[in-house]
């Protein structure tokens, strides 16, 4: 169980974080990039080449690459009605095995789009526009980002199965965190 | 084995997942994944996994999304929600149901910076349910009103929901936002007139609950539950004698102390930075209306600029603290905004895995058949369609429930001659309902988890408001020129620039 | 037994039920549900339902779907060959164009290899007619579009920059706002039918103009190739039958009934309607040059074919199909009733 946790604490939730920061720091990049577009339009009377193209990627990349510090945060949308109900060794464990499940879901979900991703690499698949631009960047990061959370879980879900809880950041329920946005 | 079991299985197999408490997200995509073995093969499945992650979120109509969140994230960092509601509190906080007002009223502002019902919840509800407790609110009302408050967040543009009825139906994004915005002040009204009546007929608050949730002294409670002036009296004059008492009672919670120290502050602010505050919601809503009614950008772009003046807000209010501090607010503003863009698409792509099963299983098609068939005039149709959404909502997230009933129902709703837009503001109103009960009611969540209160309390506080809803959905059937007439006007403006 | 067995097929389709491709699609399956005598039933899916735009290909190859209507220009990379169709100013008429690939997948084996490496065979293939530009204020000349913020897409953008135009990729969904924000002055990439019947782009631009820049897109119905090896003979006659019946006769009842739609809207929305003249459109054709039908070339080189001789076999088709076509434009089509004038 050490080394799990230790897997937990010096691996995996370091790992998710910096992928976090560069999803957070791309979603400034955004705002400012979508403003830039604004401003080179009334003045120049262009707009900036790629622009649709490189913001879809920049969406892919900020969505996928902070999946995983969404789930050391415990931001992902879930039920506890029943489990706030259980002592808190079954309702670990209750827990714990719904980690491991979306651990298999995601590995079965990361390693498909990985192939996915590897297919258009090796076709060249690209979009045509203003710029070629090429498809396989996103569907890598889809694939990494499904990985890196599929770690998440599963070593979450170990370490909870064992009947510990595993440190994230913030807590589920603490008012810090908004739980959802709809 | 015959779809309609598969699908009933896989129904089955989600709300167990969902029962374990898997992310509702994976929930929906492992068991959509499961059914399309079931009904196809795990080569299909896996075909769907390869792809729909992906083609479901690289869509430059969904870019909007983090750009809402972001603004929504610096608005609140630039302390823009809690000052609004302690201006408003200012105003008409003087007698008991002014704070109802208030807090509706700062629901529906700040609504319009953010792009979620939940987010506001969020970000109002630990400012205001501990002050209503103190001024003789039982936390059932409290939590109740702040609940069906922030349900503006998603009626009043912008609305990610209403952003996921544009991508799901092709109406234009431009007449669903300004569709909302009547309707939305409409329902903040029928709100507070709501609240305003649970408010005299309801019981004194146990000054246990004082105790528990307004981190009152357990002797002054004890007297405040018996009359309210004096209640008001200690909570009015004595902020910083509260706060010291909040912080040992909120032990528990780690996060107990900021809420004290966010409805301290409340107190302490300075009436010039309450009006800075108006100027940058009025300078935020310049920029997001821009796309809606005139101007020079599109509605993505509009989004973007507002998010820039959002940044701004933050840096200005916080210059003096000092570069530090400027970087620390941004960079939660970021933190968040990722953190639950990442959890929003988790879902997109949770629900696209799901839509997938339930589309290639024929459910939608079979639906629309079946009304097709039905011999029922159109608006009994429409209404038996708004009904049978509840169910869903009490059960599903309520992005799931557009992705999932606008592919269904729309194409009904247009054949039998009504209006796109008019329906997706009533499915609003549902999808509103669906965020207030229980067992997925999401808006509760955030407030029980935001203030401590039991979730059944809160349940319970939102039940009158429930009726109120309901009213306010016969109004629109009844009268869809509310609904419609904006989205008219915007509509004749936008062609007034043709030749 | 043999005969007896039923199949029970899907089909995606990107766009909506009701409109141009829409009603073939519905008279296909309908001539293919009535000839086979209830053995083949099929499921249409409308509007993305079942799969995204960009995923029609990958659903048919998977099985997600047995039939998708896609379009090469969404997939440049695994149709290199037949983007060929997506360079402006090659085909004009789209009629032609779409019969030329027709017989390009009927004789021209690397064509026919690239979508054997797909896994997908066309049913039939549907023109998009010829691309409008959309304005504000008259456009009759190469001139105008010097400076203008048009909406473009995919070559057509390079084409419009070439031309001195600040081209952008705007959806089709977002012109009508684009217009109204000012954001644009202009758009193009769209047929004349789909911009007033669909979009009501009339409302806010008052000018349509066919710059004669041909025919750059086309739909096309593609079948799983091995849901179509699975079908007995006689069904995949039957559904060759319906291809023919549906797209064989193109300058029939599809395009008139859409043509006569299209006119009424224009005249409802007040547009003007023009055609460049060939001085006009040779300008733009000149300055363009072999730029587009190089990037081309070099795109699909890569796949390995032989290019230039595939490009003269598809041009040589293109001739024979326009030389047999007595396609009109929309435009002109609504002109010579004394509507747009
Ligand atoms: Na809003
Ligand atoms: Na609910």
């Amino acid at each position: 169980m050490n080394i799990v946790l230790a897997v937990w604490e010096k691996g995996i939730r370091p790992l998710s974080r910096v992928l976090g920061i560069v999803s957070a720091i791309l979603c400034a990049g955004l705002a400012l990039l979508l403003t830039l577009e604004v401003i080179f339009r009334a003045s120049t009377g262009g707009g900036i080449r790629g622009m649709f193209e490189i913001s879809e990627l920049v969406l892919v990349m900020i969505a996928f690459l902070g999946f995983g510090q969404a789930e050391s945060n415990k931001v992902h949308v879930r039920v506890s009605l029943l489990t706030d109900r259980l002592g808190a060794p079954f309702r670990l464990r209750l827990q714990g095995i719904a980690l491991l499940l979306c651990a298999v879901f995601l590995v079965w979900m990361g390693s498909e789009l990985a192939m996915r991703a590897l297919e258009s690499v090796q076709t060249g698949e690209f979009r045509t526009g203003l710029l070629n631009f090429p498809v396989w960047p996103g569907r890598t990061f889809a694939a990494v980002g499904a990985g890196l959370l599929a770690l998440v879980m599963l070593v979450k879900g170990i370490i909870m199965i064992g009947g510990h809880e595993a440190q994230g950041g913030r807590s589920a329920n603490s008012q810090e965190v908004p739980a959802g946005v709809i | 084995m015959s779809s309609e079991l598969i699908v009933l299985i896989v129904l089955v197999l989600f709300f167990l997942m969902l029962a374990i408490e898997m992310p509702v997200a994976f929930a929906l995509g492992f068991s959509g994944a499961i059914g399309v073995i079931m009904l196809h093969s795990f080569d299909v499945a896996s075909s769907v996994l390869a792809n729909v992650p992906y083609e479901s979120t690289a869509k430059f109509s969904l870019v909007v999304i983090p750009l809402y969140i972001l603004l929504g994230a610096m608005a609140t960092q630039a302390r823009i929600p809690e000052r609004i509601y302690g201006l408003i509190n200012r105003v008409v906080g003087r007698f008991r149901g002014g704070m109802a007002i208030a807090t509706i009223g700062a629901c529906g502002g700040f609504a319009a910076v953010s792009g979620s019902s939940v987010a506001t919840a969020a970000t109002l509800g630990k400012i205001s349910v501990r002050q209503m407790i103190r001024h003789g609110y039982r936390p059932e009302l409290a939590t109740g009103i702040v609940a069906i408050g922030a349900t503006l967040g998603i009626l009043i543009p912008p609305s990610i929901i209403l952003i996921m009825y544009s991508i799901m139906s092709g109406e234009s994004i431009e007449a669903l936002f300004s569709a909302g915005i009547i309707p939305g002040i409409l329902s903040a009204i029928a709100y507070i007139i709501t609240a305003l009546v649970v408010l005299r007929r309801q019981s004194p608050v146990p000054a246990e609950d004082l105790v528990r949730f307004a981190g009152l002294d357990e002797a002054v409670a004890v007297g405040a539950g018996r009359a309210d002036p004096m209640l008001r009296q200690q909570a009015e004059g004595g902020g910083t004698a509260v706060l010291s008492k909040t912080a040992t009672s909120g032990g528990s919670r780690p996060s107990g102390g900021s809420t004290a120290s966010s409805s301290g502050s409340i107190g302490s602010v300075s009436l010039f930075s309450e009006w800075r505050s108006v100027f940058w919601l009025g300078a935020i809503l310049v920029a997001v209306l821009m796309g809606i009614f005139t101007g020079t950008t599109t509605l993505t772009e509009s989004a973007g600029v507002a998010s820039v003046v959002a940044l701004v807000a933050v840096v200005a209010e916080h210059f003096k603290g000092g570069v530090r501090t400027v970087v620390g607010k941004v960079r939660d503003a970021l933190a968040e905004t990722a953190a639950v863009t990442s959890m929003i698409f988790a879902i997109v792509i949770g629900a696209g895995i799901f839509a997938y099963f339930l589309v290639s299983a024929r459910v939608p098609n079979n639906v629309s058949r079946f009304f097709a068939d039905v011999d029922l005039p159109p608006i009994l149709i429409v209404i038996l369609i708004l009904v049978m959404i509840i169910p869903l909502g009490m059960f599903l997230e309520s992005m799931a429930v557009v992705v999932i009933v606008v592919p269904i129902v729309y194409p009904t709703i247009i054949e039998l001659g009504f209006d796109g837009i008019w329906f997706a503001i009533l499915l609003v109103k549902l999808v509103e309902v669906g965020l207030l009960t229980p067992p997925v009611g999401m808006n509760c969540f955030v407030i029980s988890g935001a203030t401590g209160i039991p979730l059944e309390r809160v349940f319970k506080g939102v039940a009158p408001f429930l009726v109120c809803e309901v009213v306010i959905v016969a109004v629109l059937i009844i009268f869809p020129d509310i609904v419609l007439w904006l989205p008219g006007v915007v509509e004749s403006m936008g062609s007034s620039t043709g030749p | 037994a043999d005969g007896e067995e039923t199949f029970d097929l899907t089909w995606t389709s990107y766009t909506t039920p009701n409109g141009y491709y829409g009603t073939a699609m519905t008279d296909w399956i309908e001539i293919v549900e009535e000839e086979s005598e209830g053995r083949v039933h099929i499921e249409p899916f409308h509007m993305g339902s079942l799969c995204a735009t960009n995923d029609g290909l990958a659903c048919v190859k998977d099985g997600r779907a047995d039939i998708a209507y896609t379009s090469p220009a969404f997939h440049p990379a695994e149709f290199p060959l037949a983007n060929v169709v997506t360079v402006p100013f090659v085909a004009q008429d789209p009629v032609a164009q779409t019969a030329a690939s027709q017989a390009l997948f009927d004789d021209n084996a690397a064509y026919q290899e690239e979508f054997q490496a797909q896994g997908v065979r066309p049913l039939y293939y549907a023109p998009v007619s010829t691309s409008i530009l959309g304005t504000t204020e008259e456009a009759s000349s190469y001139e105008d579009l010097e400076g203008l913020s048009v909406r473009g897409t995919a070559r057509m953008l390079k084409a419009l920059e070439i031309a001195g135009a600040n081209p952008s990729a705007i959806a089709v969904s977002e012109i009508y706002e684009s217009l109204g924000n000012g954001v644009i002055d202009a758009w193009s990439s769209t047929g004349l039918d789909s911009a007033l019947t669909e979009w009501n782009l009339g409302e806010v631009t008052g000018y349509m103009t066919d710059t004669d820049s041909g025919s750059f897109i086309n739909v096309m119905a593609v079948i799983g190739e091995d849901t179509w090896n699975e079908l007995p003979e006689d069904i995949q006659q039957i559904m060759q039958g319906a291809s023919e019946q549906v797209w064989g006769g193109l300058e029939g009842e599809y395009l008139t009934d859409i043509y006569d739609q299209t006119c009424q809207a224009a005249d409802e929305q007040g547009v003007k309607l023009s055609t460049w003249s060939e001085e006009e459109s040779g300008m733009w054709r000149d300055a363009v040059g072999d730029t587009l039908v190089n990037d081309w070339k070099s795109e699909a080189e890569a796949s390995g074919a032989d290019v230039e001789t595939f490009y003269s076999d598809y041009l040589a088709k293109v001739e024979a199909a326009e030389a047999e076509s007595d396609y009109i434009s929309p435009v002109q089509h609504c002109l010579d009733q004394g509507i747009g004038e």
